[in-house]
């Protein structure tokens, strides 16, 4: 459906509030969790996509509110796979080399007894400019 | 949150998005205020107020020229033409360097929106992305970035109910590097040789279909959304007297944080490197950065502290380029990088001119013979002479720029140059006489038998076997072993 007006187009807006919220703070009204996992080239190269789908296939298994979203490349190549868990009330954490065989060790820890996984995680160096 | 915080070194514009929006979706786009550039340009702007502030932001071209970008579109909205283009340049080729591609593959959108925006200030009701068929993903994101963007009518007729049409197609590259360079990428838009044309004229005044062309590259584009949005005051606090805003750099080579940067123009390589990108693998010493790719040169220990940006770099013997950096330890050889290089722009070079196709030819061939220990002390001469020809007389900037990494490392590492030409260089390992405990380890490991001492004795290396695998000095304890 097409946009036509700067106000529609906030409107629109409007609608991910909570989404960008929790990606930026991790703050929003919902209770559902959201995994970021950094599909591009270098992701790719060592195996984020079947990190990726082994993803969905336990937090499917295990039915846990959580959804997981494929984004591109944060630039930290030296530790692909990347992701970013985004739990609400808690700041977003980013995790790195998380290939598939450390996707049940994430689930249980980060995702299920919500802590910390020490050992793979990965200090954001960087701020970015807020539109 | 929105201040350029110093902790974090790292500020990002042109990636503000990638790793945190789902490049295939366009309404994670929207709810990052994707499009609202747009539809304010389109709903309060005219094309002139657009220009102003792309001009007064000091927008530079981050494809390696540094041209302001704002000159460029007013160069472009200043011909009279009933058809004008605007063209993205994704043909990025330098060895090691991905910055075009990770925002491709992580904000195809903000690409695409700021392509809108300047097809409306310069009168442009078509564009054309210019990307090169290695990038499989990247062209399948945009691919699907453009659909939804037509779904939205953010592409097509009457865009935001405006008088504005505009539409966007992908045209595949066979992955020249000379297409890079804006005359050679419109020939080969065209379906002609990917060969550059003497300027003037300018792509502005005559370019794609002999129309007045604006072409960016795909850095110079992220950039744009958020400079309208936040304004050219914002833009203009970030970086330099001279270059505004930040560069994104490809971290590469023997560093530990293998990546992407993104830092305000001004930063030193030092906290480039050592901050940011964790320092050199192994600890080992640091000898040069490569920046600039095969346009560029190498900058040494003396200047990691200078904060970078177009000028500084270029006063320093390197250019900024497109944002390739290739750090490189003391296991480096100089010349082997320089030939490296210019095996690549001999090979790349499209043959039109004399100059780059005969000189850098014969440039690689004289740093083979060097490498291979047939040189002599007059090759270093002629390495130079000839290096200048080319710089001075090829028609494009392969040739103009192509000699660059041998001027850059004969002037800083001359020594090595020196050793080859002389042939006094050691190719082979030694043991060191006053290190070495006799602990047997290095003959052991050996995969050539080729050093030999009785235990708690010194050991000795036989010259004429050995094959410089460096077995030996991995498995020394006491760093006894010499390395060539």
């Amino acid at each position: 459906m097409a946009i036509k007006s700067l106000d529609a187009l906030k409107a629109k807006q409007k609608e991910f509030k909570d989404q960008v919220s929790l990606r930026n703070e991790g703050t929003s009204s919902s209770d559902r969790i959201e995994v970021l996992v950094g599909l591009a080239t270098c992701g790719f190269a060592v195996g984020a996509d079947d990190t990726f789908i082994a993803l969905e296939k336990k937090i499917k298994e295990d039915n846990i509110n959580a959804k997981v979203t494929p984004v591109g490349c944060i630039g930290y190549c030296h530790r692909e796979p990347t992701v970013q868990v985004n739990i609400p009330g808690q700041p977003p954490i980013l995790y790195g080399d998380i290939t598939e065989d450390k996707v049940t060790l994430l689930v249980d820890v980060v995702l299920k007894e919500q802590k910390i996984l020490e050992e793979f995680y990965l200090e954001k160096t960087f701020d970015k400019a807020v539109l | 949150m929105d201040t350029v915080v110093k902790d974090t070194l790292q500020y990002r514009i042109a990636l503000r998005n990638c790793g945190l929006i789902n490049p295939e979706n366009i309404d994670d786009y929207i709810a990052v205020k994707g499009y609202e550039a747009l539809a304010v340009t389109l709903e309060q702007y005219t094309p002139k107020k657009v220009i102003n502030i792309v001009k007064e932001s000091h927008l530079r071209g981050r494809g390696g020229g540094g041209f302001p970008t704002g000159i460029k579109w007013e160069l472009t909205a200043r011909e009279q033409s009933d058809e004008k283009y605007i063209i993205c340049n994704a043909d990025e080729g330098d060895p090691g360097a991905f910055m075009d591609r990770s925002i491709l593959e992580g904000d195809p959108h903000s690409v695409i929106e700021a392509m809108i925006i300047a097809g409306y200030a310069i009168g442009a009701s078509k564009g054309y992305v210019y990307i090169r068929a290695e990038y499989p993903l990247a062209i399948d994101r945009l691919e699907t970035a453009i659909k939804q963007a037509k779904s939205y009518g953010f592409l097509g007729n009457n865009i935001f109910d405006s008088n504005f049409s505009f539409d966007l197609e992908l045209k595949l590259g066979a992955g020249a590097f000379v297409c890079g360079e804006e005359t050679a990428l419109i020939n080969s838009l065209q379906g002609l040789r990917g060969e550059p044309t003497k300027k003037p004229p300018f792509p502005s005044v005559s370019g794609f279909r002999q129309k007045p062309t604006n072409v960016n590259n795909v850095e110079t584009f992220a950039n744009i959304p958020a400079i309208i949005l936040k304004g050219s005051d914002w833009f203009n606090a970030i970086g330099t007297d001279h270059s505004k805003g930040t560069k994104v750099f490809a971290l590469a080579g023997k560093i530990n944080n293998v990546g992407l940067v993104e830092v305000p123009m001004g930063t030193t390589l030092r906290d480039i490197i050592y901050e940011i990108g964790g320092g050199i693998v192994d600890d080992k010493q640091f000898k040069a950065v490569q920046t600039g790719g095969p346009s560029g040169g190498v900058i040494t220990e003396e200047n990691l502290d200078t904060p970078i940006d177009y000028e500084s770099i270029r006063n320093i013997g390197s250019m900024m380029g497109s944002g390739g950096m290739i750090v490189l330890d003391e296991d480096d050889d100089m010349v082997e990088i320089s030939k490296f290089f210019l095996d690549f722009t001999q090979d790349e070079s499209c043959g039109k001119c004399t100059p780059c196709r005969i000189g850098t030819k014969r440039l690689y061939e004289i740093l083979e013979r060097l490498t291979n220990m047939e040189g002599s002390p007059e090759d270093l001469d002629l390495l130079e002479e000839l290096a200048q020809n080319v710089k001075d007389s090829s028609l494009c900037g392969l040739g103009q720029s192509a000699p660059n990494p041998i001027l850059s490392t004969i002037d800083r590492f001359r020594e090595e140059y020196e050793a080859y030409a002389y042939r006094t260089k050691r190719t082979t390992y030694a043991i060191d006489d006053n290190k070495c405990i006799g602990c047997t380890k290095c003959s052991r490991v050996c995969p050539v038998d080729c050093i030999t001492g009785e235990v708690k004795q010194v050991h000795v290396i036989n010259e004429a076997n050995c094959i410089a695998c460096g077995a030996c000095y991995n498995a020394c304890p006491v760093d006894a072993i010499i390395k060539p």
